[in-house]
C-alpha cells in the first residue's frame, strides 16, 4: 500500500520511470480483463490501451481508501464497456435480445480446463451474453448495477446471465468430456 | 455477489489470466501522457496569454496619461501684495510634479484681481510658503519685490488629486500662504470649497519637498523646472499595441551533406531524393509589439508573441516494432516504432510547433504622408512544445524523436503594412507578413534540415500617442 502511494506520488509529479512501473505493474492482469470483454487480442490492446491512458489521466482522482489494483481494473472494465458500445463490429451483437439458446446443464460442472481455455470458452458468448456473465459472475456487479450500466432492466440482465451460464456449462462439460476422452485414448 | 461454487471456480480461474501486452500499447500510452503534458503547459501558457493580452489592452486604452497640467494663478509677494499671474503653465512630467517657488514680480494693481478670482484658498495653512518662512533668511527666496508661486515634487498619489480636481472646476491650482492673505486683507471665498480641499491636500503633501527645494537652491533652481518638457520625450516616443496573424506555414527541407544516403545516392538515376509531399497548414500569431519612433518615418520595434505552426503529412501506416535509423554523422538512432510510407496521399498526421517569439525589427513609411510601411527584422523563438515527426530517406519511414530540434531558433521576417485607420486613441494597420527560419528546426542529429516559412496576414492595433 505505501508502496503505491510512493508510486502514485511519482507517477502525478510526471517520472516516465515510475509511469512505466505502474503500467507493468498492472498491464499483464488488466490485459486478461480485457481479454474476456473483447473477441481479439487486438480489441483487447486497444481497451488496454484507453484504459490505461484513464489511468494516469485520473490518477489524481483517485482516493486511497481501496486498493490501486480494484480502481485500475473498475477503469479497465468501464473503458471495455463504452469500446463495446461504440464499437460497430460488436454494438450489432450487444442488442440483448433472446437468441433462442436454453440449454439445459448441471449446475456445477467440473473445471478442469486452463484459465485462457475458460477466457476463451466465455468470448464464445454472444457479446451481450459475454460482458453480463463477466461482470456479474466475475466482477461481482449486481444485476441492478449492470442494467444500469448497460441501460438495460435488472430482469433483462439476469435472464441473459441464467442463459450464458447455462450455455457456458454446456461448452464446459464438452470440454472436461473431450479431455476425459483424450486423457483415455493417450 | 453470486454465492455459487460454478461463479466461485470461473472467477478465481480467470483472475489467474494474464497476458504480456505487445510494446505498442506502452509507446502509444506514453505518447498520449506526453501529449496531456504538452496540452496541459500549453493551458498554462494561455491564461498568462490572456494576461498579457489584458493588460495590454488595458494599456492600450486606459494607460497612463503622461501630462499632468500645473496652473500657475497665484503669485504673493514678500510685502503682502497678491497678483494673478495670467499664464498657465503645462508641465509634462513621468513621476514627479515640480512645485516650486518663481519669483515674479508684481504690481500693486494686480492684487484686487487675485482678491476677486472665485479659486483662490485663503484657508491653506499648512503651505510650503509658511514653512519656507520659518527658514534662514538666507535661503528664503531673495528680492523684495519677488513673489512666490509654489511647486513641490508629487507623487502618483497627488496625481490623482490633480485629476479629480481638475474636471470639477477646470481650476488652477492656487496655493497661498494665509498669513499673507490676510496681511493683504483676503476673505475666504464662499464657492470655493472642493478645489480649495483638493489643493490643500497636495500643498500639504508637497510640503517637505517644497521646502526642501527652498532650502538647497531656492528660486533660480527650480525656475525652469516646469518647462523642461523635453525631459521625457525619450518614453513618450515608445507606443504599445497587440499584434496577431494567420497565415499558412510550409517547410523546406534539404539533405544533410554527411547523410549517408545522400552522399551514396546523389546523382545516381532512379534513386528517390525527393522527401515526400507534406501539406502547407494553418499557422498563427498573437503577442505584444512596443514600437519607438527613431524619426518621423522611421521606428523600431520589439515584442513578445505566441506563436503555432502546423504541417500536415502522409507518414502511412504504424508499425510498433523496433528499428534503427541514419542520423547526422552517419550514426544509427534506435527507435521503438514507426510509420512506414506508403506512398498514398493520405494527409493523416500532423507537425504541431508551438513557440515564444521575441521579434525585433524596423519599420519605415513610405513617405512622409504614405499609409503604406515596410518592415524587417528577426526573431529569437524558442520552441515550448512539438508534436512532429521527422523521416529518414533511407529507410523511408517516419519516427519521433524530440530530441532532433532545436530548441533555439532564429527567423528573418518582413512585410507590408497598411494604415487602415487612425483614431484618436489607437491605429489600426494590416498587411502581408512572411517569416522563414533560418536556424532550422532540426539539428545536427538528424540528417536533414527543415526550415519553416510562414506567409499570411498581420493586424496590429497601435495605441496612438497625442
Amino acid at each position: 500500500m505505501t508502496d503505491d502511494h510512493k508510486l502514485i506520488r511519482d507517477c502525478l509529479k510526471g517520472r516516465p520511470a515510475a509511469q512505466q512501473e505502474l503500467y507493468e505493474k498492472f498491464a499483464g492482469s488488466m490485459l486478461g480483463v480485457c481479454y474476456r470483454y473483447t473477441k481479439s487480442m487486438s480489441d483487447a490492446e486497444d481497451v488496454l490501451q484507453e484504459g490505461f491512458i484513464k489511468v494516469f489521466r485520473y490518477l489524481s482522482q483517485y482516493k486511497s481508501e481501496g486498493e490501486l489494483g480494484a480502481w485500475v481494473r473498475r477503469i479497465m472494465v468501464n473503458t471495455a464497456i463504452n469500446y463495446l458500445k461504440k464499437n460497430r463490429h460488436y454494438q450489432a451483437d450487444l442488442s440483448f435480445k433472446d437468441p433462442g439458446l436454453h440449454p439445459v446443464s448441471a449446475d456445477n460442472p467440473e473445471m478442469r480446463i486452463e484459465a485462457k481455455e475458460l477466457a476463451d470458452l466465455i468470448r464464445q458468448l454472444p457479446p451481450g451474453y459475454q460482458t453480463i456473465f463477466n461482470l456479474y459472475a466475475v466482477e461481482g456487479y449486481s444485476h441492478v448495477e449492470i442494467g444500469k450500466m448497460l441501460g438495460i432492466s435488472d430482469v433483462t440482465s439476469r435472464s441473459q446471465y441464467s442463459r450464458a451460464r447455462a450455455l457456458l456449462i454446456v461448452w464446459l462439460e464438452k470440454e472436461s468430456g473431450d479431455l476425459k476422452k483424450n486423457s483415455y485414448a493417450r | 455477489m453470486p454465492d455459487n461454487h460454478f461463479e466461485h471456480k470461473a472467477k478465481n480461474k480467470l483472475d489467474e489470466l494474464k497476458f504480456i501486452p505487445s510494446e505498442a500499447v506502452w509507446l502509444n500510452v506514453q505518447a498520449q501522457i506526453k501529449k496531456d503534458k504538452d496540452r496541459r503547459r500549453l493551458l498554462l501558457w494561455l491564461p498568462a496569454a490572456c494576461l498579457l493580452l489584458g493588460a495590454g489592452t488595458w494599456y492600450l486604452f486606459h494607460g497612463k496619461s503622461k501630462i499632468y497640467p500645473v496652473h500657475v494663478i497665484s503669485t504673493l509677494s514678500e510685502n503682502g501684495k497678491n497678483k494673478i499671474n495670467p499664464s498657465s503653465e503645462t508641465v509634462e512630467s513621468e513621476k514627479n510634479r515640480a512645485i516650486a517657488v518663481i519669483p515674479t514680480d508684481h504690481s500693486a494693481s494686480n492684487v484686487q484681481q487675485q482678491i476677486n478670482h472665485p479659486r483662490y484658498e485663503p484657508k491653506n495653512k499648512r503651505s510650503p510658503l509658511k514653512e519656507n518662512r520659518q527658514e534662514p533668511e538666507s535661503r528664503k527666496p531673495s528680492g523684495a519685490n519677488e513673489s512666490s508661486m509654489i511647486l513641490g515634487i508629487e507623487g502618483r498619489d497627488q496625481k490623482k488629486d490633480v485629476r479629480k480636481a481638475e474636471p470639477q472646476t477646470n481650476a488652477p491650482v492656487i496655493i497661498q500662504d494665509s498669513k499673507k492673505s490676510r496681511d493683504a486683507g483676503i476673505n475666504p471665498a464662499p464657492d470655493s470649497g472642493s478645489v480649495a480641499r483638493a489643493n490643500r491636500k497636495i500643498s500639504s503633501k508637497a510640503d517637505s519637498t517644497a521646502r526642501g527645494i527652498a532650502k538647497t537652491g531656492g528660486d533660480d533652481n527650480l525656475k525652469n523646472s516646469p518647462r523642461k518638457k523635453t525631459r521625457t520625450s525619450n518614453q513618450d516616443n515608445i507606443q504599445w499595441g497587440i499584434t496577431g496573424g494567420a497565415g499558412l506555414s510550409s517547410h523546406f527541407n534539404r539533405f544533410r551533406n554527411n547523410n549517408p544516403y545522400y552522399t551514396s545516392n546523389y546523382g545516381v538515376p532512379g534513386n528517390d531524393h525527393s522527401f515526400p509531399p507534406e501539406k502547407q497548414s494553418i499557422s498563427f500569431y498573437i503577442g505584444l509589439q512596443a514600437q519607438k519612433m527613431l524619426n518621423n518615418t522611421t521606428k523600431i520595434f520589439a515584442g513578445l508573441q505566441y506563436s503555432y505552426s502546423e504541417v500536415r503529412i502522409a507518414p502511412g501506416n504504424l508499425v510498433n516494432m523496433p528499428a534503427a535509423v541514419y542520423a547526422g554523422n552517419y550514426s544509427l538512432t534506435n527507435i521503438n516504432s514507426y510509420y512506414l510510407v506508403s506512398g498514398t496521399n493520405n494527409y493523416n498526421y500532423t507537425n504541431q510547433y508551438h513557440f515564444v517569439e521575441i521579434p525585433l525589427g524596423i519599420e519605415k513609411q513610405l513617405g512622409g504622408k504614405s499609409r503604406f510601411s515596410v518592415n524587417a527584422g528577426i526573431s529569437l523563438a524558442w520552441l515550448v512544445a512539438v508534436h512532429a515527426l521527422q523521416y529518414d530517406p533511407q529507410t523511408r519511414i517516419y519516427f519521433k524523436e524530440n530530441s532532433y530540434f532545436n530548441k533555439a531558433q532564429w527567423n528573418v521576417l518582413g512585410g507590408i503594412e497598411y494604415r487602415l485607420l487612425q483614431k484618436e486613441k489607437y491605429t489600426l494597420k494590416i498587411g502581408p507578413q512572411f517569416q522563414y527560419g533560418l536556424s532550422g528546426l532540426l539539428n545536427r542529429k538528424s540528417s536533414y534540415t527543415e526550415h519553416a516559412f510562414f506567409g499570411g496576414f498581420q493586424v496590429l492595433l497601435m495605441r496612438t500617442r497625442k
